[in-house]
């Protein structure tokens, strides 16, 4: 099966912070890839990159198809605060009642609004969602892991930056660990346990701890 | 491209009380010319200093929030865009411009031809792409500002006289006017100094161009999240 997405080798400093180094990554298909990684690990900078928002400085980023069709969905945060919930869903085609500013809206709503305009319409070649489960409640939660699997089995290829790695686990096909600015597919027996992925996480988490500070004496 | 315009519509290029701002420039304009006539000018530079603040949107300051995100994913074309986004910068100042112009026109004022095909239309083209292009990489307004303190600064040092007399007297070198026109465009508001051609064509022609490298140099944007929860 054809990938959809190819990132070869690519490599992203901010100034003297290399956040990836040759990282490869492929997602073919209707594939769900749920990428985790420390904070800071790179993930928001390695999804941008797939998404073509921001350019690597080394290697390349190849989609199957040009122009590819790419959803992308950063977070709530990334929603204009002053702008119409209505407005900035209706330029979406998605039919919104709420006539509040975005920035009036709760964090679970804004979060809610991305994640239905990112889900609407026709399935695209590839998803990319970034902590979308965060502010979410439990049903807009499972509405949200429903509709990721609907997608996938409809031949999007998808990938999820999550540290929610229960709902990552109900919907990935395989797991991808971003450590030291690369990509490492987290092995199928890892896989089996939760706390497993967790306790890999956490090594890169400790690993990119900053120095901790002592008082002489 | 009407897609894109609607969406930096949408998303609020211009809040609201900016637009209330040009509304009010215009309507002091509007009844300025009534009043006189022979007034035009007046309430072309009333415009043009709006103009200024206008069309210095901000491109990469929201970009940086996400909030352009939907556009600038890959497969968009980022020249489009950012055309786009310099249109709808400039709409409100330009839209203003035009409906004092064609009052003007109608009321005969003399400068209401210039207004719209001379000198004074290049005044509102170097103002409204520079100001645009100067504050892609700025928060809003921010080049407005920084422009009108140079204005104020060339005006505190009485340079002003210095610099429309090099144009009037000087040997029409254009490789000298050009810039002179660039710093202050409101020498082209009124029918002196004499401006030859060449140098109007020259300098809406690099006005022109600024905003041509700029749109090309956002197909090279990295489009980084400044801000994140």
């Amino acid at each position: 099966m054809s990938n959809v997405l190819e990132l070869a080798a690519v490599s992203k400093a901010f100034g003297r912070h290399r956040v990836l180094k040759q990282a490869w990554l492929h997602v073919r298909r209707g594939e769900i890839v749920g990428l985790v990684g420390a904070n800071g690990a790179g993930k928001t900078t390695l999804l941008r990159i797939a998404a073509g928002l921001m350019c690597a400085d080394q290697g390349t980023v190849r989609w199957d198809c040009w122009p590819p069709r790419i959803r992308h969905f950063g977070g709530e945060s990334t929603l204009p605060t002053h702008v119409a919930a209505h407005r900035w869903a209706g330029f979406f085609d998605v039919r919104s009642d709420e006539r509040r500013h975005i920035g009036a809206l709760s964090r679970g709503t804004r979060q809610h609004l991305g994640l239905t305009i990112a889900l609407h319409g026709p399935a695209p070649d590839l998803l990319l969602l970034d902590e979308p489960w965060d502010g979410l409640d439990p049903p807009a939660a499972l509405r949200l892991t429903a509709g990721i699997r609907d997608w996938g089995a409809a031949g999007t290829a998808i990938v999820i930056s999550s540290h929610r790695l229960h709902d990552l686990d109900d919907v990935t096909t395989r797991f991808v660990l971003l450590e030291e600015g690369r990509c490492r597919n987290v092995p199928e027996q890892d896989r089996v346990a939760v706390e497993r992925i967790a306790e890999l996480v956490a090594r890169g988490s400790r690993a990119a701890d900053p120095p901790r500070l002592t008082r002489s004496p | 491209m009407t897609r894109l315009l609607r969406f930096f519509v949408i998303s609020k290029v211009h809040p609201p009380h900016i637009l209330i701002l040009a509304a009010a420039c215009f309507g002091i304009g509007l009844w300025t010319i009534e009043y006189d006539a022979g007034e035009l000018d007046s309430a072309l530079g009333l415009v043009l200093v709006a103009q200024m603040f206008l069309a210095s949107t901000g491109f990469t300051s929201r970009a940086f929030a996400g909030h352009f995100d939907p556009v600038l994913v890959a497969g968009s074309a980022r020249t489009d865009v950012a055309a786009a986004h310099w249109l709808a910068s400039i709409a409100p100042g330009v839209m203003a411009w035009l409906a004092l112009s064609l009052t003007g026109l109608l009321v005969h004022s003399s400068a209401a031809v210039s207004a719209l095909a001379g000198r004074r239309l290049v005044a509102l083209l170097i103002v409204s792409n520079i100001a645009w292009v100067a504050g892609y990489r700025l928060s809003r307004g921010a080049a407005g500002v920084l422009w009108l303190t140079v204005l104020v600064g060339i005006l505190l040092q009485h340079n002003l006289r210095a610099l429309s007399a090099s144009i009037d007297q000087g040997a029409h070198t254009w490789l000298l006017d050009v810039p002179v026109v660039f710093v202050c465009p409101f020498l082209l508001i009124g029918d002196r100094p004499y401006v030859p051609p060449v140098v109007l064509a020259i300098a809406a022609a690099l006005a022109f161009t600024a905003v041509g490298l700029v749109a090309l140099a956002t197909r090279r944007l990295d489009v980084l999240l400044m801000e994140r929860g």
